[in-house]
């Protein structure tokens, strides 16, 4: 069966009514779970499945996967309208989306966001479709050398996203990289920097660091101001939509935020969170007006939110074609195909074509109930700002706390989260900018995992490790931009020392 | 006076990490064991502590104001401390008292410190408090704390 | 007011007396690993069918962290009420404490109810590999020792342990190549960075089937259903069949009449036909063992265990 057949054959499946009702239900659960901050799709899948035991494998699957990736466009909403990110998918969403919503441009954030998601989606399913094979046969040529150079080029490049001093930006990322280390060692299963807590082994969650960095540190801002009426004073309808020149600035983003995000899926580990921070240095990168960003530029909300749905449908590539999760919410698909007697494989699209051609075309469908369902959403998430701030703030809060909980059903999330809210706070009176800590806390248990395989596999021949030709090329690009810009400053430095100074202080 | 502290708190605890991760398993080049990347991580840090102290003394003026120096105010201490202090309270009381109660308990409390009146502040608890409940352990059936009762 | 009959309905309900009939609550088995994992694909459809037991509902807990460990230690230190119970593999059980400072130290400090399954690892190549059989894969090893490079999904793993066993046995020489699992142990086999993978049965056969992998020899006592045509260490005359098994086990102190009713429970969960053939599917064993086997094999496990990773220094002194 090519393509073309497959998918035909697909819809027959995917639009029967249990089938479209299942794929509805998925969507709704995960925008709505995408909208919540703290719990993600990860955690409504596992919650969730026990629901789908009495189903048809197809049918489990087009509910769960619609869970996982409905949840990326639902989250986006928090991080625009309060500033916390829902998922740990959208916290790039927030430099700009958070200023865009200051500005009263709220609403058009949202719906970009939401077009944004079903254009990066829809391009995501052809993707899988017709390139399935032969990108899983690609992403395994990827071994631990190349993981690690990507990684530690990311951390180079992504550290520096949103400018401001290097020094600061050093630290946040000494700090994020440190927090990576603690609990257990998922290698040799000790424990480190855990001062003898259970709990601690664990380790630091990526997502309530977040929440408290951003999310908690901005409600304790508003919590300065007291007793306020609404953020935003009135929103009229026409306001809510996005203008002609937004659209225009956000087409060519959201089509290389869908590029970059799928790619970013065959990259196992944090896919969709790294997809985003990439996305948002590639549209600083080719802006004209990098200035803008972080001032409120819809491109810095259309390429990450168009990113993070695409790296859902990449990272959909090797569990389809291989059987290989290549993060946890693709595991925990997996697992709910095993609990339904299938053992999905390279054999799956032949042996199960009513699963694996249904489940495709149910992404279609079910990519366009997320846009349909989405775009009326937006008036009312924009509503929500109504609320008098303080009330909005506090319930805000609240909603961490709890989302927080759930995520891990751990009471030291709620800790991390608390701790890393007044972090944050301190951060924000100091003017320093938490990105690259988050950076550093994405990437630096996935750069010690892979610098530890590559040092086992060359036997630690550092030689070997970085000549292998893919792991060179990876380099090159880093080492450059350390390099390139400190030695053009100290060329400039014999003209003018003073300026440069200041430049490098100022945040 | 803070810009220069700064940089001495990140030392010490560069320093501090550093001597935790040298007491774990260091392995070898060829076989690297726990302690191998939090070594690696701790000198960076210790460096990048270096720099910071080096750059917050030596430059020709302190890296200016740091604190934001935005007027501030009335209350706004008090505020931020209260909305701290229920937050940590609230971590606190979580396992032993469960989540509904918690929850109503927060959103009040937080409330009244924020400047709203009591009745406002009671009734938008006990919604927010049922209202997030029937979302999280009803409709997604996360498992709550139910406390210790 | 919604919220006040919650409240007064909620504190009635938790209120009462904790005594008349056991299951008067529900149960919460902790899967002390993430969603989606084998534990929690065991863990699962027992849960489903142990309802009919517990009619006040049974629930999968997934408290991941510390290899299992953080959930384990949970429990230990839950109230042994026979509410909370957890699923957890030996290397939880029996490794873990062995490597770090833990709550539980040895078998004598939490309750086995029942052991419910067990599996093993086997050996695999890419199918395009030199090496047909193991013994061209032991002989290839042993001309350059050192040189071929294992792919196991940790340090500690019964999968890692094995391959220690078989270098020992075999008197041959591999690199360990440590990964955290099979997600990401099995594209470095398949794009060839390495030379070999030690895997679970289940997790191998889509891509032995797909004749992407061949598996060359599996460490298990008897051969395994799936793959009749791999031979055992044991029958090459290697001594290595170190599996991983299930255990379901409750909180030291918990009453024995409630350690009965989970016990029976359970064992009509394992024995129930659909689970059977989910489990054959996957290249699993059902083995039912009573609490009181368990807590001796586990006892013997740990020494085992105890030996090995002396040996390979994961033990300080």
């Amino acid at each position: 069966m090519g393509p073309l057949e497959g998918i035909v054959y697909g819809f027959s499946v995917a639009l029967t009514p249990t089938n479209v009702f299942a794929c509805f239900i998925g969507v709704v659960v995960g925008t709505l779970v995408g909208v919540l901050p703290g719990i993600g799709p990860v955690g409504a899948m596992a919650l969730l499945l026990p629901s789908t035991f009495a189903l048809h494998p197809a049918t489990a699957l087009i509910m769960l996967a619609g869970i996982y990736y409905g949840a990326m466009y639902g989250g986006s909403t928090t991080s625009i309208l309060v500033n916390v990110p829902g998922e740990a998918g959208s916290v790039v969403t927030l430099i700009d989306g958070y200023q865009m919503t200051r500005k009263g441009r709220a609403g058009a954030a949202l719906a970009i966001a939401a077009v944004g998601s079903f254009v990066a989606g829809t391009i995501g399913v052809v993707g899988i479709m017709v390139a399935a094979a032969w990108l899983a046969d690609l992403a395994v040529r990827f071994g631990p050398p190349e993981y690690f150079a990507i990684t530690l080029g990311g951390l180079v490049l992504l550290s520096r996203l949103t400018g401001g001093s290097l020094v600061h930006a050093f630290i946040m990322v000494a700090i994020g990289l440190a927090l990576g280390t603690v609990g257990m060692d998922s290698i040799s299963a000790l424990r480190r920097f855990t001062f003898g807590s259970v709990q601690l082994s664990q380790g630091v969650d990526l997502v309530p660091v977040i929440m408290g960095l951003y999310g908690v540190a901005e409600v304790l801002l508003l919590a300065e101001e007291g007793i306020r009426r609404a953020s935003i004073a009135t929103v009229r309808l026409r306001e809510m939509l996005p203008t002609r020149l937004e659209w225009r600035q956000s087409a060519a983003p959201i089509a290389r935020g869908s590029v970059v995000g799928f790619i970013s899926g065959l990259v196992p580990g944090p896919a969709a969170v790294l997809s985003t921070f990439i996305a948002y240095a590639v549209e600083k990168k080719v802006s004209k007006t990098p200035e803008r960003f972080g001032q409120g530029a819809v491109e810095g909300v259309a390429g990450p939110e168009a990113a993070n749905n695409a790296a859902t449908a990449g990272a959909m590539v090797p569990l389809l074609s291989l059987g290989i999760p290549f993060s946890p919410a693709t595991a925990i698909l997996l697992g709910a195909l095993v609990i339904h007697g299938l053992n999905p494989g390279p054999l799956l699209i032949s042996q199960r074509p009513e699963v694996f051609w249904g489940f495709i075309a149910s992404m279609y469908i079910g990519n366009l109930m997320l846009l349909i369902l989405n775009l009326p959403l937006v008036g009312m998430f924009v509503s929500v700002l109504r609320l008098p701030q303080h009330v909005l703030a506090t319930l805000v809060l609240l909603l961490c706390l709890v989302g927080a909980y759930s995520l891990n059903n751990s009471f030291l999330d709620l800790w991390v989260l608390t701790i890393f809210g007044i972090f944050g706070y301190a951060l924000r009176k100091l003017r320093v900018d938490p990105s690259p800590l988050v950076v550093a806390l994405v990437l630096g248990p996935m750069m010690e995992k892979t610098l530890r395989q590559a040092l086992f596999l060359t036997r630690g021949d550092i030689v070997e490790l970085v000549s292998r030709p893919l792991t060179a090329a990876i380099l090159i690009l880093p080492a450059a931009a350390l390099v390139v810009p400190p030695l053009v400053r100290l060329l400039r430095r014999g003209r003018s020392v003073a300026g440069d100074r200041a430049h490098e202080v100022a945040p | 006076m803070l810009a220069r502290a700064l940089p001495l708190v990140v030392l010490i605890a560069a320093g501090i990490y550093l001597s935790l991760a040298i007491k774990l398993p260091y392995g070898a080049t060829a076989r690297p064991g726990a302690g191998f990347y939090p070594t690696l991580v701790a000198v960076f840090a210790c460096l990048v502590g270096l720099v910071a102290a080096a750059q917050a003394f030596f430059a020709p003026r302190p890296a200016r104001a740091v604190v934001a120096a935005d007027a501030e105010l009335p209350g706004a201490r008090r505020r931020v401390f209260s909305t701290v202090g229920a937050l940590a309270v609230s971590c606190f009381v979580l396992p032993w008292i469960g989540y509904v109660a918690t929850a109503f308990l927060f959103v009040t409390v937080v409330l009244r410190a924020l400047g709203s009146r009591w009745p406002a502040a009671l009734v938008i608890g006990g919604v927010s408090a049922a209202v997030s409940f029937y979302l999280f352990a009803v409709l997604l059936d996360v498992p709550l704390p139910r406390g210790v009762w | 007011m919604r919220r006040v009959l919650l409240l007064v309905a909620f504190v009635l309900a938790s209120a009462l007396p904790a005594a008349a009939q056991y299951p008067e609550r529900p149960l919460t088995i902790v899967a002390a690993y993430p969603a989606g994992g084998m534990v929690d694909i065991v863990a699962r459809p027992m849960a489903e069918s142990m309802k009919k037991k517990f009619p006040k509902g049974v629930a999968v807990l997934n408290r991941p962290g510390g290899g299992g460990s953080v959930g384990l230690a949970e429990v230990v230190q839950a109230k042994p009420d026979g509410y909370t119970v957890i699923l957890a593999p030996v290397s939880t059980l029996v490794i873990h404490p062995q490597l770090n400072e833990l709550p539980y130290k040895t078998p004598d400090d939490y309750e086995p109810i029942m052991n419910t399954i067990a599996f093993h690892p086997l050996l695999a190549v890419r199918e395009d590999a030199q090496w047909k059989t193991v013994q061209e894969f032991v002989n290839a090893a042993r001309a350059n020792p050192g040189k071929l490079r294992v792919a196991t999904p940790g340090e500690g793993t019964s999968s890692h342990l094995n391959l220690e066993q078989l270098m020992v046995a075999g008197k041959f020489k591999v690199t360990n190549v440590p990964f955290s699992g099979w997600g990401e142990s099995s594209p470095a086999v398949l794009g060839g960075h390495v030379d070999a993978i030690v895997a679970q049965p289940g997790e191998l056969k889509p891509l032995v089937d797909a004749k992407k992998l061949r598996t060359l020899v599996a460490f298990q006592e008897k051969r395994q259903v799936l793959y009749s045509d791999t031979p055992t260490a044991k029958e090459l005359g290697w001594d290595a069949a170190l599996g991983t098994w299930f255990v379901l086990t409750a909180p030291k102190g918990t009453p024995a009449p409630v350690v009965k009713y989970l016990h029976d429970a359970a064992k009509a969960a394992i024995e129930e036909p659909s689970f059977v053939t989910l489990m054959k599917n996957r290249g699993v064993d059902i083995v039912y063992k009573t609490g009181e086997q368990s807590r001796k094999d586990l006892w013997k496990e740990y020494k085992d265990h105890t030996e090995i990773l002396k040996r390979l220094g994961m033990i300080k002194k």
